[in-house]
């Protein structure tokens, strides 16, 4: 964990994350919502829920309109949510845990951060999920709360994007 | 000129308490906290700061703030220079070390300017038309050693500088009195607005004066929230209402070392307003370039804001009304006005000032002096009337009128139009997205620019409809400035040496298209992009032609308004951050075990393992020899990985690929070539089957993402009816190859299930297995001719995997290999490295898959173009396999072939070349014309000056049967 200048930067290794990738959301939504309780998200929004199984809590990030990205603590609901999906032609599950990384930045500067960082139109509300240009790569940011945000990154990029963090946060 | 320090009040923005030394040209000199290095240097009778770019002649001081055309300084910190710095807007910093350019050994006594005795061989475009025998190199470096402004740094810079985007519904470029009433209406309706501003603090060009209004104006944008950027200018308007400024962090040059010195701003607005104000048109007399010639409002500002007067006795060159407050201004302050010489007749002038002699119909013959001003002689500007006089006078000040800074609106698109009566061009209406205010809308009348502004920065928040301007308030001019009958150098643009009479060339040789004015004679290029020359350069062509300016018309305006430093456009992307760099998941791992890392793609990859002191060569040497005698162990991680899923998947990859997919079995793999719709081969790679409508599509490391967005495109645009998701999954998973006869030998003694054996396992297959409770997805596929697993798993478990096959691997005498091993091997068999034997005009029958194309009837992308005439030219550069005649003399990769020795046109080349350790031998891949029906034929090899023989052969060079792939 990093932390300067009134902000912390966290990476979280141990994250789940799955690619949740659908055809129609509606439908599919009608058929894993026993499963996650919940709509999936709509446009460049993000949903906090839990699992039925295990009562495991989860955050879902919207990517694209046939794409959302499912994050959790543990593997199993998201094997789950594979297994539920086996035979459908109409969604799957694409697992990326430890390929994409999860980076939490909290605190008073963080927008501040955001800005030295990429497209300020990029920068999320809390409980929006937006994918922009972040230190020159691509980066989905999701708003967990006021002065909280998510960086999910590709891991191989992980090391880049937190270098220009810490350049960014020595110069506040 | 002899400048000195007026008595207080003057001086609004100067501290003369607080002291500051700084070193010009070497010698020691004083200046006051707030001093510009120009005003300083003014206040100690400097006058002669610079030399000319093409002639050398001495310069002076020229304006007072960003237009600055000849006042030109480099400012030196150690061994760090900035050069070309405007001593207009440098503000003056303890310690600081200024010098001048372009001239030598002393801006006083320059040896350039004997330049000036060669002045009709370097008219405008002389190196089109002179120095052309008997060569121009020969004359090329002492032209581009007498030409030119300041010299950069050899060191690297250790400054910092940052980018920041921003957002805002309303941002003001500008902050004078228009610029802040938009700010603050737009802020108290509501809209979040930023404002830029060039100076410390708001205020612009009336920032110096004790002005109640703007003080309050300054106070409601604070209470407003008004977001203020200082020591911002706004340089440039971008597509969809981007707008870009630097914003300097350290009041000095240079301050303190490896600082975070400029910054970036990149604003997303929903509107913008431009109000950056005008500059004033210098007048066009003979020697307007002397050091004391300069523009009347910078003298006005630099006895008011600096408390320095100029000179002692003025006389003004007036084209304009603001001439006349200009001279009850200074007059005001201790200079005195000799006389006021008014270009216009007197029925144009419309204002009036006491004491002081006006000639009205007169102008400026010439100048008297030559590193100074002594004088000047003015005759009537018409040609007729009474006798010239003399008039003895140390400064002389030009007043030729207004030119709006119309740059950010044309910048946006928008159109310009011509003034008659103010010999100047407005805004023609609204730019998309921009609306002008102030002066450059040609609103200079105080009252009027501030009702208008306000209603402006109102109706922006509020969405209504933007009112337009009316220019008004500055008098009539004349478009021309320059007197009939004119002789000597009247310079029409300063920083560049552009005389009118370059411009009359360029009339008399037909370039009369201000765009090729402009290329002709460099008139408005370089630092000052011509603030203070274009329109006088425009009138001129026009009086030339017999247009009016408005026919005349101008360039397009392009970024940035003033220079933006390279440290700022680069921001954070220096050294380790140049660019985005992917790390390897066992990156450590590797470093432990003497890994050499170089960049591949985008990609920091071991090249090799050296030990023992070896260089990378013999490294990659011993590692692809240990991979053919035993195994090597591979850190295939980069290899680009996608998982191709939907009923349609099958249907789609067959439209992706030269090759068939959709006929593959469950588990079975094929390599493919995927082309643009153009037939060009981008890339390549193994699709395997997973399931009916689940594929696993490997790409080259640096081509998968170039891949997934085409695949994407071609979904989204084109094959829109096809149900298919792909989704990149190469940091997911990890890689790790082994490769050679013991491959499956360690994988066995590490534990590995036995139906992943040769034996069960055919190549070109792949096989979902584990190892304990790790999954993996075994491909066996080879890029180095030898039996090869490629083991695919998750990423988080690469490198215990990775360690426990390496542990076992380096026990059965294995070693680990890198990217030029791996080379090396792949060069062997005669395999293609996309982007390496290929180039942006390869086709697939070029490199030997002629005939996969034939076999597939199916569609495919690309499959049209390869059927046009050129794509069928016998002539075709062609993939062949290369041997050196004497069978040692290693070819360099990239040289070229060609039956005769250069210069002749070359029918192919090197494109990789490799020592075979397994053959003790050179081998090598080339593209040649016609290759595949030269097989056997001696070539010539050319590469810096020698002759290389070399003999086409059949590949691949190892094992032609194909043997040792399968253990």
């Amino acid at each position: 964990m990093d932390s300067a200048a009134g902000i912390t930067v966290e990476l979280d290794r141990g994250v789940h994350v799955a690619a949740l990738r659908y055809f129609d959301a509606d439908a599919l939504g009608e058929r894993i919502g026993a499963l996650l309780g919940a709509a999936l998200p709509s446009e460049q929004r993000s949903v906090r829920g839990r699992f039925a199984v295990g009562d495991t809590p989860y955050l879902l990030a919207w990517r694209s309109p046939n794409e959302c990205w499912v994050l959790c603590d543990d593997g199993a609901p998201i094997e789950a949510l594979r297994r539920s999906l086996a035979d459908s032609r109409d969604a799957c599950v694409v697992v990326q845990t430890g390929g994409i990384l999860a980076l939490t930045i909290a605190g008073a500067r963080t927008r501040d951060l955001l800005c030295r960082l990429g497209s300020a139109a990029s920068i999320p509300r809390t409980g929006e999920a937006r994918t922009g240009r972040f230190a020159d790569i691509t980066v989905t940011v999701v708003g967990l709360a006021e002065a909280e945000v998510l960086l999910l990154v590709d891991r191989a990029y992980a090391n880049h994007l937190l270098e220009w963090i810490r350049a960014t946060i020595a110069d506040f | 000129m002899s400048g000195r320090r007026l008595a207080a009040p003057r001086g609004s923005r100067i501290d003369r308490e607080r002291t500051l030394s700084f070193l010009w040209n070497g010698r020691p000199y004083t200046g006051l906290q707030g001093d510009t290095l120009a005003s300083a240097l003014v206040a100690n009778g400097v006058q002669l700061v610079g030399r000319s770019f093409k002639y050398h002649r001495p310069r002076g001081i020229f304006s007072c703030g960003l237009e600055e055309p000849t006042a030109i300084v480099d400012l030196i910190d150690g061994r760090h220079r900035t050069p070309n710095a405007r001593a207009t807007v440098v503000e003056l910093a303890e310690g600081m070390v200024a010098e001048s350019v372009n001239c030598w050994p002393s801006v006083g006594f320059d040896l350039g300017a004997v330049n000036g005795w060669f002045a009709p061989l370097l008219p405008a475009g002389f190196y089109y038309k002179t120095f052309k025998w008997p060569n121009w190199h020969l004359f090329e470096p002492m032209v581009r050693r007498m030409a030119g402004l300041g010299r950069a740094s050899l060191e690297a810079d250790d400054d910092r500088y940052e980018e920041v985007c921003a957002e805002a519904d309303v941002v003001v470029a500008g902050g004078g009195i228009a610029g802040l009433s938009a700010a603050v209406a737009a802020a108290q309706a509501g809209a979040g607005t930023i404002l830029i501003t060039a100076g410390t603090a708001t205020g612009g060009a009336l920032g110096w004066r004790d002005d109640g209004e703007l003080d309050a104006l300054a106070a409601k944008a604070a209470q407003a929230g008004v977001r203020i950027l200082t020591r911002s200018v706004a340089f440039g308007v971008y597509d969809h209402n981007l707008l870009c400024a630097t914003e300097r962090l350290t009041g000095g040059p240079r301050g303190p070392r490896g600082v975070l010195r400029e910054r970036l701003w990149k604003i997303r607005a929903r509107s913008i307003v431009s109000a950056q104000g005008s500059f004033e048109r210098p007048m066009l007399f003979t020697d307007n370039d002397r050091p004391g010639v300069m523009l009347a409002g910078a003298a006005d500002e630099y006895a008011h804001a600096y408390g320095v007067a100029c000179g002692r006795r003025a006389v003004i060159a007036a084209n304009s009304d603001s001439a006349y407050q200009v001279a009850a201004s200074l007059g005001a302050a201790g200079v005195e006005i000799v006389a006021l010489l008014d270009r216009r007749a007197h029925a144009d002038i419309g204002a009036h000032v006491d004491g002081v002699r006006v000639l009205p119909n007169t102008g400026i013959d010439k100048v008297l002096g030559t590193s100074a001003v002594r004088g000047c002689v003015a005759v009537a500007a018409d040609g007729h009337g009474s006798r010239p006089e003399r008039f003895d006078c140390d400064l002389i000040l030009s007043a030729g009128g207004h030119a709006p800074a119309v740059h950010l609106h044309s910048q946006a698109g928008g159109r310009l139009r011509w003034l008659a009566d103010g010999a100047m061009f407005v805004p023609d209406g609204a730019a998309p997205g921009i609306v002008s205010v102030g002066g450059c809308a040609g609103v200079f009348s105080r009252d009027t620019a501030v009702a208008h502004a306000l209603d402006v920065g109102r109706a922006l928040a509020l969405g209504f409809t933007v009112p337009s301007a009316t220019p008004c308030g500055a008098g009539r001019s004349l478009a021309s400035t320059r007197i009939a009958d004119a002789r000597g150098k009247q310079f029409v643009d300063l920083q560049n040496d552009v005389a009118a009479g370059d411009v009359g060339l360029a009339a008399l040789e037909n370039y009369r298209s201000v765009e090729h004015l402009k290329r002709y004679t460099t008139t408005g290029m370089a630092t000052d992009q011509g603030k203070t020359s274009n329109v006088n350069a425009l009138v001129l062509m026009g009086e030339l032609t017999g247009r009016e300016p408005a026919e005349v018309g101008t360039t397009k305006f392009r970024p940035p308004f003033v220079p933006a430093s390279l440290g700022a456009l680069v921001g954070r992307r220096v050294g380790r951050l140049y660019r985005p760099l992917k790390h390897l998941p066992a990156a450590e791992w590797h470093a432990a075990h003497g890994a050499l890392y170089e960049q591949f793609g985008n990609w920091n990859r071991p090249a090799a393992y050296p030990v023992g002191g070896e260089t990378l060569h013999a490294a990659a040497q011993r590692e692809a020899r240990t991979v053919r005698r035993s195994l090597g162990v591979f850190d295939g991680s980069p290899l680009g990985k996608l998982e191709v899923w939907g009923p349609d998947a099958a249907e789609f990859l067959d439209l992706m690929y030269v090759g068939t997919m959709s006929n593959l079995a469950r588990g079975q793999a094929r390599y493919g070539l995927l082309l643009n719709e153009n037939g060009i081969v981008v890339d390549d790679g193994i699709v395997a089957r997973l399931d009916d409508h689940h594929f696993w599509v490997n790409t080259t490391s640096a081509g998968v993402e170039r891949t997934a967005s085409a695949f994407e495109e071609w979904l989204q645009c084109e094959y829109t009816n096809l149900r298919v998701f792909v989704t990149p999954v190469t940091s997911r998973y990890g890689n790790v190859t082994l490769s050679g006869p013991k491959s499956w030998e360690v994988m066995a003694a590490v534990g590995f299930d036995a139906g992943l054996s040769p034996g069960s396992m055919k190549h070109m297959t792949m096989r979902e297995s584990a190892l304990g409770d790790v999954p993996l997805r075994v491909l066996r596929a080879s890029f180095t001719g030898e039996l090869s697993y490629e083991i695919n798993l998750p990423v988080d478990a690469t490198t215990a995997v990775l360690d426990r096959l390496w542990t076992a691997a380096a026990a059965a005498g294995g070693a680990l290999y890198g990217i030029e091993a791996l080379e090396i091997l792949r060069t062997e068999k005669g395999y293609i490295h996309i982007g390496t034997d290929t180039d942006g005009t390869t086709l697939p029958g070029d490199i030997g898959f002629g005939r996969a194309i034939g076999a597939k009837t199916a569609n495919f992308v690309g499959r049209r173009s390869l059927l046009r005439p050129a794509a069928l030219d016998p002539q075709r550069f062609q993939l062949v396999a290369l041997s050196p005649a004497d069978g040692r003399t290693q070819l360099p990769t990239g040289a070229q072939i060609a039956a005769s020795d250069p210069p002749t046109t070359p029918e192919g080349h090197v494109t990789s070349s490799f020592w075979s350790p397994e053959l003790g031998a050179p081998v090598a891949l080339g593209m040649l014309a016609r290759g595949s029906s030269r097989l056997g034929e001696r070539i010539r090899v050319h590469h810096l000056g020698e002759r290389i023989d070399a003999i086409v052969v059949k590949a691949p060079f190892i094992d032609p049967a194909g043997s040792r792939l399968h253990g």
